[in-house]
């Protein structure tokens, strides 16, 4: 279900030009969502290249979506964040299966990420402390607050609950992921 | 720290930082910024004009959905 209203036309052609007011409202939003993003997607990925590349994707994919009238009913940098996942993983998914994970021509030769593993490793760490929560809706707020940076109030917009519950799920979920103990960390016989 | 004593709050924590140590410094200036939206813009044309951007799903349901079905490995979280 796409969860964003569409403002403008539906035909196949977008409108190129935005009004001042909507010019002024993107470039705000890029300006606030771009550091954000780099800075997170570095974080995950210990790659600041690739982390600029997915940004830059995702920067266009808000881009056109103002240009087709697109009024967010969530904050941009949710949108943001969603998409930046979404294009995150679907560079892993790539890189495992062996595809170039982004349309770069083979002659710049460049692999994404000095550690290849390092996508790998965040994976298995992110999966350790969803295991050690145990609750989707905490895991989620878990990773939005520690991983995507997101305020307590933008997570309340994205998995529509209200800033109480997501303090509340906050809580719950650090207090599970910290006292985890190491036993309990072992794989299954 | 050993990573042995540690929780996976922490593990994970610890990975992200050595992770923000990569981002460098945001020193750009207003001008630098402006050239920056111009070339995103640049880039925002010639994407549009090959590729139509994905649809975006935004629900809950969507960011549950954490994609290890789909090949990343099964996820641990309980539904």
């Amino acid at each position: 279900m796409r969860q964003l209203s569409g403002g403008g036309s539906d035909s196949a052609e977008s409108p190129r030009r935005l009004s001042k007011e909507r010019e002024a409202e993107l470039m705000e939003a890029l300006r606030t969502v771009e550091p954000r993003l780099i800075a997170s997607v570095t974080r995950v990925t210990h790659d600041y290249h690739l982390a600029q590349d997915i940004t830059q994707e995702v920067c266009i994919a808000i881009f056109q979506e103002f240009r087709k009238g697109t009024r967010f009913e969530k904050p941009v940098l949710v949108f943001a964040t969603v998409v930046a996942r979404n294009k995150l993983r679907d560079h892993w998914r790539k890189s495992s299966s062996g595809e170039r994970p982004y349309d770069e021509p083979p002659e710049h030769g460049r692999r994404f990420g000095p550690d290849p593993a390092a996508g790998l490793e965040y994976l298995e760490l992110l999966e350790s402390v969803k295991a050690a929560i145990a609750d989707e809706r905490q895991a989620a707020v878990w990773e939005l607050t520690h991983v995507w940076g997101l305020k307590g109030t933008e997570i309340a917009e994205l998995l529509e609950i209200s800033s109480a519950t997501v303090s509340r799920q906050l809580a719950a979920a650090e207090a599970k992921a910290k006292f985890w103990r190491e036993d309990e960390d072992l794989e299954p016989a | 720290m050993s990573e042995r004593q540690s929780s996976p709050h922490e593990r994970l924590l610890t990975y992200l930082r050595e992770g923000d140590r990569l981002v460098p410094p945001d020193t750009r200036s207003a001008h630098d910024w402006d050239l920056r939206y111009g070339a995103l813009a640049a880039a925002a044309d010639l994407g549009g004009a090959t590729e139509p951007p994905e649809p975006t799903d935004l629900s809950p349901a969507s960011w549950y959905d954490d994609g290890h079905e789909a090949g990343l490995g099964r996820s641990v979280v309980n539904r």
